[in-house]
């Protein structure tokens, strides 16, 4: 990932997350992964996998990245969603074709970083980025039912609780 | 009508902005065409036969006077001095450039008005009944819910780049007139036992390749579940719906392959996980928004009797009898305008014709428009005091044509004239079969009648509904038509059927003929409709009329 | 074989074909006629170097006609060519008519 650029609401950045270990479902699920070892890891998940299965280890995970195929394929705006909505807190990334134009998809959908490879990057340089994370985007949605879309609602925090209680992990 | 708050205005000016620096990404090369191509799409621009088109959208149908006018001047402005309303109660114009649109949009946002999400793969233009709010068969006015579920749509960044388009219709009334069968989402407005207004939802219906009726999702859903419960819809969709086939990725498709049973377990199981969720759309909101769509105050209108403005016009009592509808209340009428004058363009409107519409709202009916889904115009709430001041006005723009429902009121899409997709031309043909039955005086004879004409397989015409549809197809590279008959629109829904093989462009008509002409033979009487004469007797009849000749006759 | 180039321009949305000097040109007449599929691709391949003038371009099937110059095989591509057949708008109406639709208003 060292040549991929990672957009954040800063601009591009350097991958902050080299040195986490690549992690992928099946490890998680197993059990296998203990608890301090999901903490540092990266959880990396194609756009079809059925998320509700990570419930209960929500908690314990700080990286999760998300497959972008292509620009015309949106599942994964839904998947950053539905574990926003199942109370994950920690980063989520939209890796892949992410246009310009899909920042505030992505963000709003829960997404807190992008990360595109080199060629992608080279065509769609930084200030055009800052444009779109400079625009204020204001959001029916959240007018409508406030904390649908924003990374963080009370909910999740209750959600985090009642994913401890059922927890695979005892509390260290 | 809703009223554009700050909010509002607000968005549809960012996005006349965002959509200029999409512009520019896309001279630049930062934006290659195929990423380019579904963003503009979501601002409603196809690249078409002969130029760009640009669909601006027409909330539910619903606009005033003042709108109007703006899309009359951008008629002229940007356009050739005209715009096709379309089957899904939007306006379209064919000649635009892409260096104009953003200013254009610019010029649409001063009126609060936009073209966001008329095409591309997210959630269309929620439509509804053009009678709303004045028919008197309703049980609320779907257009709030329409409102509610348009702002829940707009912008919706999960929901942006579905598996294909995806499109959602209200119906406030048991007598289905926004044809909520044949949507990816029907919501039909009920009432419960306790008295309590909800929803009825049908999924998975539509058109196309592959016509289907909706299915029933649920019998009842209360009114501040109601978004909780499209989202789950929504959601469910965008993640399996398929992607690897566009002919295959609709939500009617993914009914199909899951079952409804599982696709309603699917949905229930989402629901049942956000339900308790952050905030429903909290019932001040609903109420904020359903307020906006008070009817305006009947009282003052006098009381008037039509009958003594027949005496003394014919013409008048013969376009009444046609293109009037009852009102809920007895004081008003509906009043319906034909954009289906037999050799013209259906749904076409010059845009004089858009400003006498305008000038006549303003003056006479609470400055209120409606654009019918059969790609009429329609004065929803119209004093009967004016009735005749108002057919004197239409008939001095050509705009008196008195066929609502006739067999001159012909549903057509663009087709080959216009589109890229289609395969044959539908707009020849719409004229053609128009000005045969006009020259024939036989139209009031026939009675209601609606013919349907898509220019291809996409059914953009609506044919499959259309009690008889023609499906325009391309046989050796000559246009060939086939006909289905007894499609039905309403909560009657029918699919059409097949007659069998199609006709030259040159021998559709005699077929056409040939099938009213076994309708008319045989009918019990006057009161006897085609379509339920076709119900009573079936397909036998019609195809032996058209096919049973040597086929030198017909091919 | 016989196939000219066709494109839209990306601003004006104007209908477009190359003609032998590799300009775009309104008047599908004056199209390059290609007869092998070498030169299609080659010019497919321009077609590529131009995407910040115009919008996505193709290839079409021609026939030529008595006085040799190109015309569409399908009919879509003939009314693309000429212009719509219900209103007298588009290319037919801005110069003489270059190639015939039937049914033209």
């Amino acid at each position: 990932m060292s040549e991929w650029v990672i957009i954040t609401n800063k601009g591009f950045g350097s991958d902050d997350w080299i040195g986490r270990s690549v992690i992928e479902p099946a490890d998680v699920l197993s059990g296998k992964v203990g608890e301090e070892q999901l903490k540092k890891a990266q959880l990396k998940l194609g756009n079809d996998f059925q998320v509700e299965t990570l419930k209960s280890f929500l908690p314990y995970l700080s990286a999760i990245s998300i497959d972008f195929p292509s620009e015309k394929d949106g599942r994964g705006f839904s998947l950053a969603r539905r574990l926003r909505q199942l109370g994950y807190l920690g980063v989520l990334r939209a890796t892949g074709h992410v246009m310009i134009d899909q920042y505030r998809h992505a963000t709003q959908s829960g997404f807190n970083q992008i990360a595109i490879p080199p060629k992608l990057a080279k065509r769609m340089p930084e200030p055009y980025w800052q444009q779109q994370i400079g625009s204020f985007a204001s959001s029916y949605q959240e007018k409508l039912q406030p904390g649908s879309t924003t990374l963080y609602s009370l909910k999740n925090n209750i959600l985090i609780e009642e994913a401890k209680k059922h927890s695979k992990f005892k509390p260290s | 009508m809703y009223s554009y708050n700050d909010f509002d205005k607000n968005f549809v000016r960012q996005r006349v902005h965002e959509f200029r620096g999409q512009v520019q990404r896309r001279i630049d090369g930062v934006l290659t065409e195929e990423e380019f191509k579904p963003l503009r799409l979501q601002n409603g621009i196809y690249m078409q036969l002969h130029s760009y088109l640009l669909r601006v959208a027409i909330p539910y149908g619903t606009l005033n006077s003042k709108q109007m006018r703006r899309l009359a001047l951008i008629a002229e402005i940007y356009d050739k001095g005209y715009g096709h309303f379309t089957t899904r109660q939007n306006i379209q114009y064919n000649w635009i450039k892409l260096s104009d649109v953003a200013d254009l949009l610019a010029d649409l946002a001063e009126v609060d008005m936009h073209a966001i999400q008329t095409s591309g793969n997210c959630i269309r233009n929620i439509t509804s009944d053009h009678f709303a709010g004045a028919a008197s068969d309703e049980i609320e006015d779907p257009r709030p819910t329409a409102e509610l579920l348009r702002q829940w749509s707009t912008g919706h960044p999960e929901y942006a780049f579905l598996p294909r388009k995806f499109k959602i219709a209200v119906s406030g009334s048991p007598h289905d007139r926004a044809a909520i069968a044949f949507h990816d989402i029907g919501l039909c407005t009920v009432r419960n036992n306790d008295g309590e207004i909800g929803y009825k939802i049908y999924i998975g219906g539509g058109l196309g390749r592959t016509p289907r009726i909706g299915r029933v999702l649920s019998e009842f859903i209360p009114k501040i579940q109601l978004l909780k419960y499209m989202d789950s819809i929504m959601h469910v969709y965008n993640r399996l719906g398929r992607r690897d086939n566009i002919y295959k990725a609709k939500l009617k498709i993914l009914v199909d392959e899951l079952g409804l049973k599982e696709a309603r377990r699917q949905i229930y199981e989402h629901y049942d996980s956000i339900k308790n969720g952050s905030q429903l759309a909290s019932a001040e909101i609903i109420k904020f928004i359903f307020d906006q769509f008070s009817p305006p105050d009947f009282s003052t209108a006098k009381k008037h009797d039509l009958e003594k403005d027949f005496i003394h016009s014919l013409s008048l009592k013969n376009w009444a009898e046609t293109n009037l509808t009852s009102h809920r209340d007895p004081n008003h009428v509906i009043v319906s305008v034909s954009l289906k004058k037999p050799g013209a363009t259906p749904g076409d409107a010059s845009a004089n014709q858009m400003r006498v519409l305008a000038d006549l709202a303003e003056q006479y009916a609470y400055d209120e428009l409606r654009v019918s889904h059969e790609q009429n115009i329609v004065l929803p709430h119209v004093p009967k005091q004016h009735v005749t001041k108002i057919y004197n006005k239409l008939n001095e723009a050509d705009l008196a044509t008195s066929n609502i429902g006739m067999v001159s009121d012909i549903i057509s899409c663009p087709g080959m004239d216009y589109c890229t997709l289609a395969t044959a031309r539908s707009i020849p043909i719409a004229k053609q079969i128009a000005t045969r039955f006009c020259e024939m005086k036989t139209e009031r004879d026939i009675g209601p009648l609606k013919i349907k004409i898509s220019g291809c397989i996409n059914a953009c015409g609506h044919h499959h509904v259309g009690h008889i549809g023609i499906l325009g197809l391309d046989r050796g590279g000559v246009e060939n038509y086939q006909i289905t008959l007894g499609g039905d629109g309403t909560e009657d829904a029918h699919i059409g059927e097949r007659t069998g093989p199609g006709f030259p462009a040159d021998k559709l008509i005699g077929a056409i003929e040939a099938i009213i002409n076994v309708y008319l033979g045989g009918r019990k009487n006057r009161n006897e409709t085609f379509l339920d004469f076709y119900r009573r007797v079936g397909l036998s009849p019609f195809k032996l009329a058209i096919y049973g000749l040597p086929a030198t006759a017909y091919f | 074989m016989r196939k000219i180039l066709t494109a839209n321009y990306l601003l004006s949305g104007k209908v477009i074909y190359l003609n032998s000097e590799k300009k775009w040109i309104e008047n599908s007449v004056n199209a390059d006629v290609f007869d092998n599929q070498e030169d299609a691709d080659n010019a497919l391949t321009f077609a590529d170097t131009q995407i910040d003038k115009i919008q996505s371009a193709y290839l079409i099937d021609v026939v030529l006609t008595s006085d040799g110059t190109p015309e569409p095989i399908s009919k879509k591509e003939l009314i693309r060519a000429a212009g719509p057949t219900n209103y007298f708008h588009g290319k037919q109406a801005e110069k003489e008519v270059w190639v015939h639709v039937e049914g033209v208003a």
